[in-house]
């Protein structure tokens, strides 16, 4: 294994594989950035230069372009609250507050750091785990994925208010968001579900459009009404604290961001859950991690903690999701789907090759993820303080180019006007809930979740009637599940601080 | 000079003049042309992979070498690209699409939104043919089609969804072959099967072949029952229509392979030009013979056989003429 | 608690109240497997509402500085009547962009709300909004459109003009 490693470093520290890395690195910067451009469809223009290579040199083209999506996409949730990919929606909740108070220098700082650390965990994780990696995957079968489901939506909870009102209310935007990932065909007898008769709808409502109507149109209107510069009276340039301080905090929260790497790597190896979870799991995570109910209720208020665990998770859930495209040929995305492809035409069959012939190509993938992540955030730091002070651009300029982003994101979600429509749709819900200061991480978390339950109840059932529920593994996770929610109990407790009501 | 030589002179120039190439009608070229490759599901599938394939190889036999690009057009199951390709897309040739295989059964039972009529569409053909082969994992008890029947337990296969033709295959079976114990798992993708099967969670499912040739040979899958459809491998396993008296059943696993011969559909908009189909139809018919071709193919788990836009054409005017009551009974088993 | 905040709870409740009885009956029409999620989580939503609605009613609303939930926050208007009037031209904005795409397809739909919302909403000079308007066209066209290929529909006024034999 340790050959394997060196020889994986090896390849990616020839010319023409590190050449490459740089470009894919230097694609994915702009992709992450930029709303519209998905890591699948830029993968899909990739792939016909990728006939002409070499396996070593086009893993790292690849490779370097979608493992630094999610550091620069996190970019523009922080500057401009627009989620530019589905894995970096959580950071907008505190990192866009942390802009609009002048903070957006610090706020990328922590963003940027967490996520290199993020990435090198998933990197460092993936390493330790390729040897047992196959028997890992194999372990989670449907009833284990339904019970780490049932743990995502216990953050329901987590994210909601404290008191009976505030509990109920989460709830409820838990239960909302949960009846609207119902949406489309079902999958066990065909029928269409709330359709209302739109072709759109068959395939449900895409996390996407629905994610920048939810979180980025009720900022643009804020922009519009307010008139001012993200940064609102800050003048042009001069922004206070700035990335250092940004990067001191992560490493203040050193555990902080290790335990959400950990969230964000585990959760991503199981094939089915995705990356959109894990992000807000290490973010209710992170809110749990405040002491007092006064310092938990600064969160979505600009906590530079909620921008550190959601960052570091989606980076780390990098490494993680290659593992069931790369040991078993199971994409857990559309990006990974088209990697997939380039796999095979480049004569790499997934499965038990990967982890054996070709285990150093399979570790020089671990490596590029480490070092094109090490690249890019040393390049965005040296700019990153340029770049933040587009927060203090006046508002009648920058405000329509972000309505333009809006737009073009959620209309390549499917090429399709309906993304728009389902865009403004959740635009004026959003709008509405944060107004009426009703919590909407909830109904996040219940969007996400919500059929995947489904999915794995009704498979777990079919397969094992009820006997799953005794399943080993199934007791566990509950436990873990329990252990989760009952954190922050726990913790008061024993620290002897007040619990309230 | 004699006026005769002069006059012969003069009507020889002008012939030349008439005659030359800007005058001739030109045969139909894609000289710096873009082709559009409309593809009716999202990235990185198997149709994503076709149309890329064909993108990538097609321009070489197609006169001026276009560009060829793939759009995506999800929704409805390609239901939305078919609406697309059927009443906006414009018949110039420079608009290809790829669609499902399952939407003649959409419209055989008039699904909602379907805005088309496959009949119409100029068929440039399918470069590969869909087989359907029911296998279990090797340490299941089942080694023959008598152990299936016999089964004490649920056999549990698994599918991506109630409209797929891994659901479509055994329920037939299960209706009319007396496999009787047949219980299907709904899972979110094909690939979440295969890892089902390996978890011993489900018993098999039904598949492609060549997307399961490796594992079928290396004995970690066995193949037990075909469709009508064949190809090297599986000739000799007995065909899911033998298994049954019913004739009923019979008609209707025939009509249910039916479009198994048409695996990844490629039209264009109806009212294209005849000429220009024909260009694209031989265009095809030559890619697939091409060595290179074929080796791309074959890394991408694809085995390539052209079946010609006729033939397809042929076959969904056989599925639709069919009487009412037999579609009847056909739509208890057959979901879009 | 403040006026707006109290009435938008109450309203996005009963809302949530329809919505919930709403799905549970068109859900009951359906087979078992399709059904059973829907109406126990229609269900739960109504039955959880109830005693929302009630506390929202009794005004007991949280310590906010202490109990609420983890969310952003937007300005808060100074002035209802003004912050109503502007809500209403932000909304136009987002509705308008989207009739524009609607009307002429997103190319020209660009150029047009960004020259607008330069010129008219935020005061710009018409120079500099013509320049931004044309600056961000060229980026999506160049990226978008001639690099990534993206298939960006014909506006209905395009469609007319085909229609009619024009475009």
């Amino acid at each position: 294994m340790i050959d394997a490693m060196i020889s994986g470093l090896m390849i990616n520290l020839q010319l023409k594989p590190f050449l490459f890395m740089l470009i894919g690195g230097a694609i994915g910067f702009w992709v992450g950035i930029l709303p519209g451009l998905g890591g699948g469809a830029t993968l899909a223009l990739m792939i016909p230069f990728v006939y002409k290579m070499t396996p070593q040199e086009a893993l790292p083209f690849l490779l370097g372009m979608h493992s630094v999506v999610c550091t620069t996409g996190d970019i523009t949730s922080v500057l401009f609250g627009i989620p530019g990919e589905g894995s970096t929606v959580a950071t907008i909740v505190d990192g866009y507050p942390m802009a609009k108070k002048g903070e957006a220098g610090r706020a990328l700082g922590a963003v940027l750091m967490s996520s290199l650390i993020g990435a090198l965990f998933g990197a460092f994780f993936l390493a330790i785990i390729i040897p047992m990696v196959r028997p890992l995957v194999l372990a989670f079968a449907s009833p284990e994925k339904f019970v780490l489901i049932l743990l995502g939506l216990t953050c329901i909870a987590t994210l909601s208010g404290k008191g009976k009102l505030g509990l109920l209310m989460g709830l409820l935007g838990g239960g909302l968001g949960f009846l609207c990932s119902l949406v489309g065909q079902d999958r066990q007898v065909g029928v269409l579900r709330f359709t209302f008769g739109q072709l759109y709808l068959w395939n449900g409502l895409s996390m996407i459009p629905v994610m920048i109507g939810f979180f980025a149109i009720p900022e643009v209107i804020d922009l519009t009404k307010r008139g001012k510069a993200i940064a609102g009276d800050v003048s042009f340039g001069k922004l206070g604290k700035g990335a250092r301080e940004g990067i001191r905090d992560t490493f203040s929260n050193f555990w902080l961001t290790l335990r959400c790497s950990a969230i964000g790597a585990l959760m991503g190896i199981i094939p089915g859950l995705g990356g959109a979870v894990s992000q807000w799991v290490s973010y209710a995570h992170a809110a749990q991690s405040a002491k007092t109910d006064e310092e938990r209720a600064q969160f979505g208020k600009g906590d530079v903690r909620g921008v550190i665990g959601p960052g570091a998770a989606n980076n780390s859930k990098e490494g993680a999701t290659l593992v069931p495209t790369v040991a078993f040929g199971i994409p857990t995305s559309g990006g990974m789907a088209m990697l997939l492809g380039a796999f095979l035409i480049l004569g790499l069959v997934p499965g038990p090759d990967m982890l054996s012939k070709h285990l150093a190509l399979t570790y020089s993938m671990v490596w590029t993820i480490a070092i094109a992540n090490i690249i890019c955030v040393a390049v965005c730091l040296l700019f990153i303080d340029h770049i933040a002070k587009l927060t203090t651009v006046r508002a009648s300029v920058i405000t329509p180019i972000i309505f333009l982003f809006c737009y073009i994101g959620a209309y390549t979600a499917n090429n399709s006007m309906g993304d728009i429509v389902v865009m403004m749709v959740f635009g004026v819900i959003g709008y509405f809930m944060v107004r009426s200061k009703w919590p909407r991480p909830p109904f996040i978390l219940g969007f996400i979740l919500g059929d995947l339950a489904e999915s794995y109840l009704y498979v777990s059932t079919t397969c094992y009637g009820s006997a799953w529920l005794l399943h080993p593994k199934v007791i566990v996770l509950l436990c873990l599940t329990l252990a989760f929610a009952s954190y922050p109990y726990i913790y008061q407790k024993l620290t002897k601080k007040e619990v309230p009501q | 000079m004699k006026k005769e030589t002069l006059l012969f002179i003069f009507a020889f120039i002008v012939t030349i003049t008439l005659i030359s190439p800007e005058t001739l009608p030109a045969a139909p070229s894609y000289q710096g042309k873009t082709i559009r490759i409309v593809c009716g599901t999202g990235p990185g599938g198997g149709y994503d992979r076709t149309a890329r394939l064909f993108a990538k190889y097609l321009p070489k036999y197609l006169p001026g070498k276009p560009t060829i690009i793939v759009e995506n057009m999800e929704g409805g199951s390609s239901i939305v690209a078919a609406n697309y390709l059927y009443n906006i897309a414009k018949p110039d040739g420079l608009t290809i699409g790829v669609i499902n295989r399952g939407l003649p059964f959409a419209q055989l039972l008039k699904t909602e939104g379907v805005k088309f009529d496959l009949t119409k569409y100029g068929w440039i053909g399918s470069p590969t043919v869909e087989t359907n082969v029911l296998t279990v994992r090797s340490d299941t008890p089942y080694k023959s089609v008598q152990d299936l029947r016999n089964a004490k337990g649920p056999i549990k296969l698994g599918s991506g969804g109630p409209a797929s033709s891994a659901t479509q295959f055994p329920l037939l079976l299960k209706a009319f072959a007396g496999i009787k114990n047949i219980q299907m798992v709904f899972y979110r993708s094909s690939r979440e099967v295969a890892l089902a099967v390996e978890q011993r969670e489900i018993d098999g499912q039904t598949t492609g072949y060549s997307s399961f040739k490796p594992q079928i040979e290396k004995g970690i899958y066995r193949a037990l029952i075909r469709g009508r459809v064949s190809e090297p491998g599986i000739e000799n396993l007995p065909v899911d229509e033998s298994l049954t008296n019913d004739p009923i059943g019979k008609k209707l696993m025939a009509l249910r392979s039916g479009p198994d011969r048409i695996g990844r559909p490629f039209i264009v908009p109806p009212k294209t030009p005849n000429d220009l189909l024909k260009i694209i139809r031989d265009a095809f018919a030559k890619a697939c013979k091409d060595p290179e071709v074929i080796a791309t193919a074959d890394k991408l788990e694809m085995r390539l056989e052209y079946v010609p836009g006729d033939e397809c054409l042929a076959i969904l005017k056989d599925l639709f003429n069919q009487p009412d009551n037999i579609v009847k009974e056909f739509s208890k088993y057959i979901k879009f | 608690m403040n006026r707006l905040v109290y009435t938008g709870r109450i309203v996005i409740c009963m809302a949530l109240m329809a919505i919930s009885v709403t799905a549970v009956l068109i859900a009951r029409k359906w087979p078992f497997q399709t059904a059973l999620f829907p109406v126990v989580i229609g269900l739960v939503i109504f039955v959880l509402s109830i005693p929302t609605l009630i506390l929202l009613l009794m005004g007991k609303g949280e310590d906010e500085e202490k109990q609420a939930a983890v969310d952003s926050q937007l300005s808060t208007d100074d002035d209802e009547a003004d912050g109503l009037r502007k809500t209403v031209i932000a909304f136009g904005w987002v509705f308008g962009f989207f009739l524009l795409i609607l009307c002429l397809g997103f190319p020209a739909a660009i150029i047009i709300f960004i020259l607008s919302y330069a010129r008219f909403q935020g005061g710009e000079s018409w120079g500099l909004s013509l320049g931004l308007a044309l600056i961000s066209w060229l980026f999506v066209w160049g990226l978008f459109i001639r690099l990534l290929h993206i298939p960006f529909q014909d506006g209905l006024v395009q469609l007319w003009l085909g229609a009619l034999g024009v475009w």
